[in-house]
């Protein structure tokens, strides 16, 4: 009779402390897809990294037209979203879909000129030129595009 | 007897669980800490190598040579700057409209400079002058003459981050423009 007593009290703390940690481990889980996990590039948040050390001019000219982009930065840039802006409605496309754009991005310095003129681009006012990167987090690399507020304008 | 030590296992029981809620309440605060400062230290701004104002590239000589078969674009550079530079980016436009510089020369230097991916590699200390640097004109591969217009030069610096790694820093504050139409139409 004693010993059962006896154990109550520690199949209880048992217990309480076993569902605590299974209902943490819960709601961290829960979260953990909520929150935006932190991409680092050289050893800076990604997102500081678009908005201090992404540099690079483009221009949509020549004869014929064509992209022109030069990386001033000190980080490579993996590619680019292309928002093609007629009128008032735009629409966003990856660079490298609709262009030769290097596969592997422009490295620091790096220069590209598209041999053609886009044909995406006819009938459109301008461009925003928003930088995609490659970050890691603690699950491996990932793609990151920046803000659009990192974007070059480009007169078509 | 049995009283007391009843009462001194009683004792002891209490004071265990009040030993485990302190370690589960500290151990899950450094736990929470831990993952908190993780994630916020990407945050922290860290000094990355910024190339110095004063760092400074001139021209001293540019040289469209046609005398031979293949022309060739001659350029000597002088560092009247205050810091050493250790390479330059060299671009060039191939067409007259054209408003960006990306034709990239450095590949198609032709006395033998060493070239580090997309820049050529050469030490240029403070006011010191280089030997004259060649870039060919004429692709040998297809058998395209390549016209350029104007020439643009960007220094490299190597500089040391926190820690004390290597960098490549564009000086793209000290890039320097020269317009030349070479070989002259």
């Amino acid at each position: 009779m004693e010993k059962n007593r006896g154990l109550s009290p520690v199949i209880a703390t048992v217990l309480l402390v076993s569902i605590v940690v299974v209902l943490a481990l819960v709601v961290f889980l829960y979260f953990r897809g909520t929150v935006d996990q932190a991409v680092v590039k050289i050893g800076k948040n990604i997102n500081i990294v678009c908005q201090e050390d992404i540099k690079f001019s483009a221009s949509y000219s020549g004869t014929p037209k064509t992209l022109q982009i030069i990386n001033n930065g000190d980080v490579a840039i993996y590619d680019f979203k292309v928002r093609i802006i007629t009128g008032g409605d735009y629409n966003s496309v990856s660079l490298k879909e609709i262009s030769d754009f290097n596969s592997e991005g422009l490295n620091q310095g790096g220069t590209w000129n598209s041999q053609t003129s886009i044909s995406n681009f006819d009938g459109a006012d301008e461009l925003l030129l928003i930088p995609v990167l490659i970050g890691t987090t603690s699950d491996g690399q990932v793609i990151y595009e920046c803000d659009s507020s990192t974007g070059v304008e480009v007169t078509l | 007897m049995n009283r007391i030590l009843k009462k001194l296992r009683k004792k002891n029981k209490k004071g265990i669980s009040v030993v485990i809620g302190y370690v589960l309440l500290i151990s899950m605060a450094v736990a929470m800490s831990i993952v908190v400062y993780q994630w916020l230290n990407t945050y922290v701004p860290k000094d990355t190598p910024k190339c110095p104002d004063d760092t400074s590239l001139t021209i001293t000589e540019l040289v469209c040579d046609t005398t031979a078969d293949a022309p060739d674009l001659k350029l000597k550079l002088r560092n009247n700057g205050l810091f050493d530079v250790n390479g330059y980016f060299i671009r060039a436009t191939t067409s007259q409209d054209q408003e960006l510089a990306t034709f990239d020369l450095s590949r198609r230097n032709r006395n033998g400079l060493a070239i580090n991916t997309d820049y050529v590699s050469v030490d240029i200390p403070i006011n010191t002058k280089t030997n004259e640097h060649i870039f060919g004109l004429y692709d040998h591969a297809n058998g395209t003459l390549h016209t350029i217009y104007s020439i643009e030069i960007v220094p490299i610096r190597i500089q040391e981050d926190e820690k004390k790694i290597n960098r490549t820093v564009s000086c793209t504050n000290s890039q320097i423009k020269e317009k030349i139409t070479c070989p002259a139409s």
